[in-house]
């Protein structure tokens, strides 16, 4: 175990990757959520939580 | 500009337009809702400021929202980067010389060191490919297996010199061979270059062989040649530290020659080509004409398409329009409409404004007929305005404005019985204002019909009455000077008809004592001063003024 503390202490060489992400944009299924929900209340405003007037 | 899911923008044409029918059934369904709950006549104050326009404009900004987050979830994208993907990249493997040929100084500073430079200039290149690294030169070892690790085969790189290999010679097979170990994935493109001289001292078939074997595996070998063809005495550092050139057995020395037949050959049966390394762009040639096209022409597809998304820009306008939603008051300040109520000027002016207020305050989706009512009323046909106000109150018989009204065309077209009967029933609302004005108006009426009085009686009565009217007016807004102008006129008229009916009084009484002390002609020119003076009176006292010039005629007749 010592040895690795050794190691450790060894110079390091840099190594430079090339790492490549790649995102998949998942904001439309947030965004549809919303206006399902938006739209529920749209319904809902207008029919059994009306507010009159 | 292009949609990720231009599919879902067909959903603009469904929900918005659905949306908006919704919306008008829910107008409908509210103000049904809303006239069976509350009276009629409290509707005004009850849901005074809140107006279908109101409502509407909520309705479009709600409408609008959607739309925007439909044209979100559509994803938006509008330009791209290009963006090199490579799906099959290669596997390379540089085997490079380590002969003591390869110090050779016929190409500066010697032909090791510009191999080892050639191979770290195309480890820059590919930077995408997995590169590996076998030296050779009697034997043949695998000093870096396959890596993407460009700092480990650099130092790999960096580590090689002619005594990596302690066995002399050139074993092009071998490494051919050494080489083949090191790729064990299938899949990918398998390259080997290789650095040499190509002086090949083992033999000369046993290296093409190795290399029809490995083209047979799916390797391919470039060559790439070090040095000159007219070959170069190389020298070597010997034991005792003097240097010497290298010597066969036999003691002589050896001119190493670059074997280009024999590399080009090596590269043809792998399926590769053979370039010498001379000048700065070999290892940018090697790479463009023989190595970049190799994934290509496999996967077919180098670069793909990185679109930028645009999605915030409707997502953004979405939110603002479904804060101003939300934001918007649901009423107007009560004050902010009523404020525009001008204090009358006059009776007549009174009437006018009072009756431009009243439509001031219409709902602004109302149908046109009281546009038409008031162009009536401004072009001064006020029998049809009546008509029209009356018939539009009927409808509507929340709103009381629009008796207001119907009572102000009856006053303008003189029918004080029906502006009496229109102005009652609106001194019942519950908007104070409106109330005031009513009573006001009502004052009018009442003095209008006070002076069609036929006795002195009458009009005292009737001013009186409109003086109460126009208290009731003041009371309701102490600030309305016209009504207490015409408050106090109306009892200054009423006090005036007292003074009258005094006057006449003591005018009969002098009169009849006149005609008690049988003087009629001098009681005849009483009254018919008094009737000259006061045509009230004249109708009063018609009789008695008539009997009383009867009397004197036949008196004077009779009198000499």
């Amino acid at each position: 175990m010592k040895i690795y503390a050794e190691i450790d202490k060894l110079e390091k060489a840099e190594a430079v990757i090339n790492k490549y992400t790649e995102y998949k944009e998942l904001f439309a299924w947030v965004v549809a959520g919303g206006l399902a929900l938006l739209l529920i209340e749209i319904v809902l405003g207008q029919t059994a939580l009306r507010r009159l007037p | 500009m292009r949609f990720e899911h231009s599919n879902l923008l067909w959903l603009l044409l469904v929900v918005p337009p659905v949306l908006a029918g919704f919306f008008w059934w829910a107008l409908r369904a509210r103000q049904k809702l809303l006239a069976q709950f509350i009276q009629a006549r409290l509707l005004s104050s009850l849901t005074v400021g809140v107006s279908p326009a109101r409502l509407k404009v909520r309705f479009a900004l709600v409408i609008l929202a959607v739309a925007f987050l439909i044209i979100t979830i559509a994803r938006p994208q509008r330009g791209y980067d290009l963006e090199e993907v490579q799906q099959n990249g290669l596997d390379i493997v540089v085997a490079v010389d380590t002969s003591k040929s390869m110090l050779a100084p016929d190409i500066a500073p010697n032909r090791l060191t510009r191999a080892k430079l050639a191979t770290l200039e195309l480890m820059q290149k590919a930077s995408a490919d997995r590169m590996g690294l076998v030296a050779f030169a009697g034997d043949a070892f695998l000093e870096c297996p396959l890596t993407i690790d460009n700092t480990a085969f650099q130092q790999s790189v960096q580590a090689l010199d002619v005594n990596s290999i302690p066995q002399g010679g050139t074993a092009i097979a071998e490494a051919i061979n050494t080489a083949l170990t090191a790729f064990k994935e299938k899949t990918r493109h398998k390259v080997l270059l290789l650095f040499t001289d190509g002086e090949d001292n083992e033999s000369e078939a046993g290296a093409l062989e190795a290399a029809q074997n490995a083209a047979k595996e799916g390797l391919k070998i470039f060559t790439i040649g070090i040095g000159s063809a007219e070959g170069t005495l190389v020298t070597v550092a010997g034991a005792d530290g003097n240097t010497d050139y290298i010597r066969d057995e036999k003691g002589q020395v050896v001119k190493s020659k670059l074997n280009e037949s024999l590399l080009q050959q090596i590269a043809t049966a792998a399926g590769g080509f053979y370039l010498p390394l001379r000048g700065a762009n070999t290892m940018d040639t090697l790479y463009e004409r023989g190595l970049a096209p190799l994934p290509k022409s496999e996967s077919g597809e180098k670069l793909v398409r990185r679109y930028h998304e645009q999605f915030h820009w409707p997502l953004a306008s979405a939110l603002l329009l479904l804060l101003a939603e939300m934001f918007l008051p649901e009423r107007s300040l009560p004050t902010a409409t009523q404020s525009k109520v001008q204090s009358p000027k006059s009776k007549v002016n009174a009437t006018a404004a009072a009756l431009l207020v009243g439509l001031g305050l219409l709902p602004l989706g109302a149908k046109a007929s009281p546009t038409s009512a008031l162009r009536d009323y401004n072009s001064g046909n006020f029998t049809n305005a009546l008509t029209e106000f009356t018939a539009l109150a009927e409808v509507r018989t929340n709103d009381l404005r629009l008796v207001f009204n119907a009572g102000d065309a009856a006053y303008r077209a003189t029918n004080f019985d029906a502006a009496q009967n229109l102005f009652q029933q609106v001194t019942l609302s519950p908007d104070l204002k409106l109330q005031q004005q009513a009573f006001y108006n009502l004052g009018n009426v009442q003095f209008e019909k006070a002076k069609q009085a036929k006795d002195l009686d009458g009009l005292e009565q009737g001013f009186d009455a409109a003086a109460k009217i126009y208290e009731r007016a003041v009371m309701l807004n102490t600030n309305d000077a016209d009504a207490l102008f015409n408050f106090r006129f109306a009892q200054g008229a009423a006090e005036q008809v007292r003074d009258l009916k005094t006057a006449l009084l003591r005018a009969k009484g002098s009169a009849d004592a006149a005609v008690q002390r049988a003087e009629f002609h001098r009681a005849y020119e009483i009254m018919q001063g008094l009737a000259q003076n006061y045509k009230i009176a004249e109708k009063q006292f018609a009789d008695f003024t008539k009997k009383l010039k009867d009397i004197d005629d036949i008196a004077t007749t009779h009198q000499p």
